[in-house]
This record gives C-alpha cells, structure tokens and sequence, in this order.
C-alpha cells in the first residue's frame, strides 16, 4: 500500500466512513502492521494538536488570560511594533532588490502575456466553411471580425455583448468563447472566467487552458495552477506549456 | 481552592480557575525560572501554559483524582520542562540538591510526552505556508475534499486531496526533522514495552 493510499484509508477510518468489513480490517492492520499502527498514531496526534480538540479550545482561555495579565508584553508591545515596522521596510528594500536582481522571477502578468495568444479564428471558418462544425453566428463573426482585421479589440467586446442581450435564447458555446477572448483581450479575467465557465459544448482543450489563464491575469495564482496542473495530467494539446507554466509558477513562489 | 474544585475549574475551561492558578502559582514558577538558567518572563509563561496543558491532558479522564498539591505539581511539570529547555540549549544548570525534580507519577511523564508532541506539531505547523496552513485547517475541521476544493477555489476534489496529502507530507517532515522528535518517539515505544 502506498503511503497516499494509506493515508486516505486512515482519514476514512478515523472520519468513520468505512463499512464494518473495512473497518474490521484497518483493525487488523493496526495489529499486524508496525508502520501502520505508526502512521494511525501521527494522525491521531495531528488531529489532537491541530483540530478543534478540547485541548486547543482550553490553550485559548489559558492564553488569553496570561495574555491580559503581562504587563511586560504590553510595555513591550511599542518597541516591537517598532521593530517589525522596521523589519517591514527593510525586508520590502530587500525585495525590491531581490526582484530586479532575479533573472528567472515570473509575476502572473508575464507569464499570462507570455503564453496568452487569442485563437486562430482563420481554423474556425475554415471548418465551418468545409462543412465540419457549425457554421459561426453571424455577430459573432462580426465582433471577430472586428478584432482581428480591425484589431479594435473594445468595439468587438461591445458589439459581442450587444449581440448576447438581445438573444432571446440562451447564447452559443461559441459565443462564449469569444466572450472571454475578447474580455481577456480587454483585460477583464473576472468576465472572461464567467464566459469560460459558461461554455457548455466543444472547445475540451480550450476551456480549461482559458480558465487558467484567466486566474492567471487576475493574480490568483493557487488556482491557476491548480487548473494549470489538471490541464498537465490530461493528453490536451496544451499539456507542454502548462507544465511550462507550473514549473515557473513555483520558482516565483 | 481545593484540589477538585481547581481540576473541575479545568474542564470546565473556566476562566476565574485560571485566573485564580495564574495569580497564586505564577510568581513562584518566574522566581525560578528568572534564578535558574537566567530566563525571562516570556519563557516563565510559556512554560505555565505547557504545564497547564499537561494537567488538563490528565484532568480530561474523568476518573483522575490529584492526591497531591496542585501547587507542587504545577511547579514540578515547570521545572522538568524548564530542565529539557536548558539540556537542549546545551546548557548545565547548577541544581542545589533540594531542587532536583522530583519523580513525577509515570502518567504525568506520559501527559508530558504527549503535551510536548502536540507542541512540536503546532510550532511546525505554524512554518508551513499560508497555502498548506488553510487546507489541513479545513481539513482538521473536517471539511470534505469536495468543500475545500469549492472554498479554496481549487479545480478538482482529487486536486484538494492531494493538496492536503502533499502539505502533511510536510509538516510531518519537518516534526521529524527536529531533534526532539526522536527522542519523543522513544519515550512513547518504551512506554508500550
């Protein structure tokens, strides 16, 4: 058994999610098994020392009450504050240094202007005009238009919004898509987020690469590497750079 | 105050209890610790904290009765502690031979040991990242990997799980890392023995 699999069959006994018969064998095992029964005992101490135990809950009155009677910590509280103030300003000189120094140091803004490119709409029509997907509604064509032999990347957002409110049905997936395109084009990840998460049928590869550079733009790091990391796992065109991207994501950690 | 009153106090997380330990036992533990081994005020509470923990770990078994003064163990569990501190700060304290400590009942030694394990895991914990800090909280919580994947904006509960798997992976990487782990872990197998 490996040690994430024992790990998760611990949690499950301890959280008595098991069925009688499994529970009847992690007992078995905690008597035949010595880095088991080890392991069992870490987590029952974790749990006691970190968890909402009775223990943590009579260390907060405890503390509160030394807390309110030291008068020494309160006679030290201005110096200190004073030191960390300090500390504070001579740790941000540090790391401005540090930063303009650091050759490899990746923000969230270069690494999404690095690896943001919007799709090429040329392969869209193609297929539509071969008869192979659905042929792209007509505003939706517009706004697309727009943007890439206009390059007014504002005007199409606006006419691709204009078009979705008078739709009487619900929009298209490709509507969508080029929702979010055009909301990261106008540096807008929160509506491109929506847009992306709206997408109800085709793009596989495209969605999740998208949402990922949407948390990207708006420096929501864990999430985006998160959703960087599922993108990895798959067999998605989009496999290399996310790795790409997780790798330095870490170095700027 | 009597001894069960003090230990009910205890339970019962009552505040004038502790109040009441803290005003009436505190000085004597400053006084020694300020004379012996030239410590200060800080360690002086930090040292009362863990010593009310120990009690209250024994206090939690319904069936425990102190036969001795509250004063005496509370001041014992001080010294013993204080004695380790300066052992692992490599540093001999010149002990009159009255100031030795006294043997303490074995099930103390145990609630020590066990006092000082949970110690260690919320000192290491505190050195883990925010990130690996917030998931194992709401895991310690109880949360399931599917809510802590919702609230921590994750893609995927199996994502959470890592995550989670990951981060105790690192904590208990770091408690083992300390010196005083194997000393912990020896005390607890030779009680099992």
């Amino acid at each position: 058994m490996g040690e994430e699999e024992r790990n998760d069959l611990i949690d499950a006994f301890l959280d008595g999610h098991l069925a009688q018969p499994q529970v009847e064998a992690v007992e078995a095992l905690m008597r035949t098994d010595p880095a088991f029964q080890s392991a069992m005992e870490e987590e029952k101490a974790l749990r006691e020392a970190l968890g909402p135990s009775n223990v943590n809950a009579f260390l907060k009155v405890v503390k509160k009450v030394v807390e309110e009677r030291s008068p020494e910590r309160k006679k030290l509280a201005r110096p200190v504050i004073l030191r960390i103030a300090l500390a504070a300003v001579l740790a941000g000189v540090l790391a401005a240094g540090w930063w303009a120094l650091k050759p490899q140091s990746r923000s969230s803004e270069e690494l999404f202007a690095q690896y943001f490119s919007p799709p090429a709409n040329s392969k869209i029509f193609r297929d539509a005009e071969a008869g192979q997907t659905a042929a792209v509604e007509a505003p939706v064509q517009v706004a697309i238009d727009s943007l890439y032999y206009h390059g007014n990347n504002e005007e199409a957002l606006l006419r691709l919004r204009a078009y979705g409110k008078h739709l009487s049905e619900t929009p298209s997936s490709d509507y969508y898509f080029w929702l979010g395109i055009l909301s990261l084009l106008n540096g807008q990840p929160d509506q491109a987020l929506k847009a992306f998460s709206a997408i109800r049928a085709g793009y596989p590869y495209e969605k999740p690469w998208y949402i990922a550079l949407s948390h990207l733009k708006a420096g929501r790091r864990e999430q985006a590497r998160s959703t960087f990391e599922a993108i990895a796992a798959t067999d998605s065109p989009y496999q290399k750079d996310a790795r790409a991207i997780i790798r330095s994501l870490a170095e700027g950690d | 105050m009597e001894n069960p009153l003090l230990i009910k106090g205890l339970r019962d997380h009552d505040t004038t209890t502790i109040e009441y330990i803290f005003t009436r036992f505190f000085p004597m533990i400053e006084n020694y610790v300020k004379s012996n081994g030239n410590g200060n005020r800080q360690e002086a509470e930090d040292l009362f904290m863990n010593a009310l923990e120990v009690i209250y770990l024994k206090a939690e078994d319904e069936n425990f009765e102190l036969h001795s003064a509250f004063s005496s163990l509370l001041f014992e569990i001080c010294k013993r502690q204080w004695l380790n501190i300066l052992k692992r700060r490599k540093r001999t304290l010149p002990i009159a031979s009255g100031q030795q400590p006294e043997v303490l009942e074995k099930d103390f030694q145990t609630a020590i040991e066990t006092a000082e394990r949970y110690q260690l895991y919320r000192e290491k914990f505190r050195k883990l990242s925010e990130g690996c800090r917030r998931v194992l909280s709401l895991a310690l919580e109880g949360l399931s990997m599917r809510d802590i994947a919702y609230k921590l904006g994750f893609a995927s509960e199996g994502y959470a799980r890592k995550r989670k798997f990951k981060c105790k992976q690192k904590l208990m990487q770091l408690v083992r890392m300390d010196a005083r782990y194997p000393e912990l872990m020896n005390h607890g197998r030779r009680r099992k023995k």
